[in-house]
């Protein structure tokens, strides 16, 4: 018998990418892994028909797998941040913006944190974040809008000056 | 591009930079059973792939998940009536010595490749994570695979339920499940053995993975994604030894 080799879907920094997708979304250890091998076997039961967009993919499946995992929880996780850091420090510093940041995420619902996800890490435009999330634009651009006025909260725009 | 969009994405680009490598890799792959018809086949990738060609399922519908067993001798995939495959595990102190594979198809006369995926420890592993928040490079240091080895693959044709014609494996082949006699249009039963696929019994994750066509349906065309004209089916993890 010939044995085919396969062509891994991701490389290593595909795979980190994708793996930060599932952590921004808020799947930590345990769920990172599952949902890695998850996207994996999917990819091969029917894999992307163009591989060059196997990170997008990857990214798409990886956010919709993460949604259903907080719909199954009912909740999304309070796993991240202690209440007690729930005030933030110098916003210019990194430390600072990323509690930030971390905290602003777990305060939003999951289609909104995947929303802002999928544009502000991954990139994807709201065309293209409709078509993933198989709402209208006008949707996406709502949750975008819905989200970053979240965000802003915990983004005090003295900070930002 | 506002003020506040910036901060987000540097945010994100922080809280992101928290993923660390791992210095051990999880052994689990988990068990699956899975079947995929064609027509919800047909529509995930539609639903996916007007816009992005990005062809994967967005819902994690049709699909559940079960923990295969690992006992001396076990059966997974098959928890309710219908259910496409099981597999039945024989071991002797842990190692495995067959596996009783069945399927059932809703395509009658269907053809069947049955394929054996290896995940080496390596490939289970955690990719490379890169510099991270710390600066410091993941343990694994390089490309550490995501896929798999198709280490066995064989096709076989399926038999009609009724009036049940006995196991393809022949004489000695596997006994036939109960549901496999009264579902499904074509059934195919077999057992195989670790000496059957390319490295026999090695140390990683395995996967068994069946498709299945109807007559004139290419299976290559199947196995490539080229026709959806098809039903996949994912009999769940396995370790060898």
């Amino acid at each position: 018998m010939q044995i085919r080799r396969r062509q891994p879907l991701l490389d290593g920094p595909a795979a980190l990418r994708v793996r930060r997708v599932l952590y921004l979304n808020g799947l930590r250890d345990g769920q990172i892994d599952d949902a890695m091998q998850e996207i994996e076997l999917r990819a091969l039961e029917r894999p992307p028909r163009d591989r060059g967009a196997a990170t997008a993919w990857a990214c798409v499946v990886a956010t919709n797998l993460a949604i259903d995992v907080h719909r199954r929880a009912g909740r999304m996780e309070q796993t991240v941040l202690p209440k007690e850091h729930s005030t933030f420090g110098d916003l210019s510093e990194p430390a600072g913006l990323r509690d930030a940041i971390r905290s602003g995420l777990e305060a939003l619902p999951p289609e909104l944190r995947a929303t802002v996800v999928l544009r502000f890490y991954a990139d994807f435009t709201v065309p293209e974040i409709a078509t993933a999330m198989a709402v209208p634009e006008g949707t996406v651009k709502s949750r975008l809008h819905r989200a970053i006025d979240e965000l802003r909260r915990f983004l005090p725009m003295e900070a930002m000056r | 591009m506002s003020e506040i969009e910036d901060q987000i994405r540097a945010g994100l680009r922080l809280v992101a930079d928290e993923v660390q490598p791992s210095a051990h890799a999880r052994g689990r792959v988990g068990g699956r059973s899975t079947r995929l018809g064609a027509a919800f086949a047909a529509a995930s990738i539609c639903s996916a792939a007007t816009v992005l060609a990005l062809t994967g399922s967005f819902s994690s519908g049709g699909a559940t998940s079960s923990t295969p067993s690992e006992g001396s001798t076990g059966s997974h995939g098959l928890e309710a009536p219908g259910n496409p495959i099981e597999l039945t595990f024989h071991r002797q102190r842990g190692t495995l010595k067959s596996l009783d594979v069945t399927v059932g198809s809703q395509i009658a006369n269907a053809s069947m490749e049955i394929q054996v995926i290896h995940f080496g420890p390596t490939q289970l592993a955690h990719p490379a994570h890169g510099v991270g928040a710390t600066g410091a490079d993941g343990p694994t240091g390089g490309n550490a695979s995501a896929g798999g080895t198709l280490v066995y693959e064989k096709q076989v044709s399926g038999t009609p339920p009724r009036p049940f014609l006995g196991p393809t494996g022949g004489i000695g082949g596997p006994k036939i499940p109960a549901w496999a006699k009264v579902t499904g249009a074509s059934i195919w039963s077999g057992t195989l053995y670790p000496s059957d696929w390319e490295g026999g019994c090695e140390a990683g994750r395995y996967w068994i993975h069946v498709v299945a066509v109807g007559p004139g349906t290419s299976l290559s065309d199947a196995l490539d994604g080229k026709t959806l004209d098809r039903e996949i089916f994912g009999g769940g993890g396995f370790s060898c030894k």
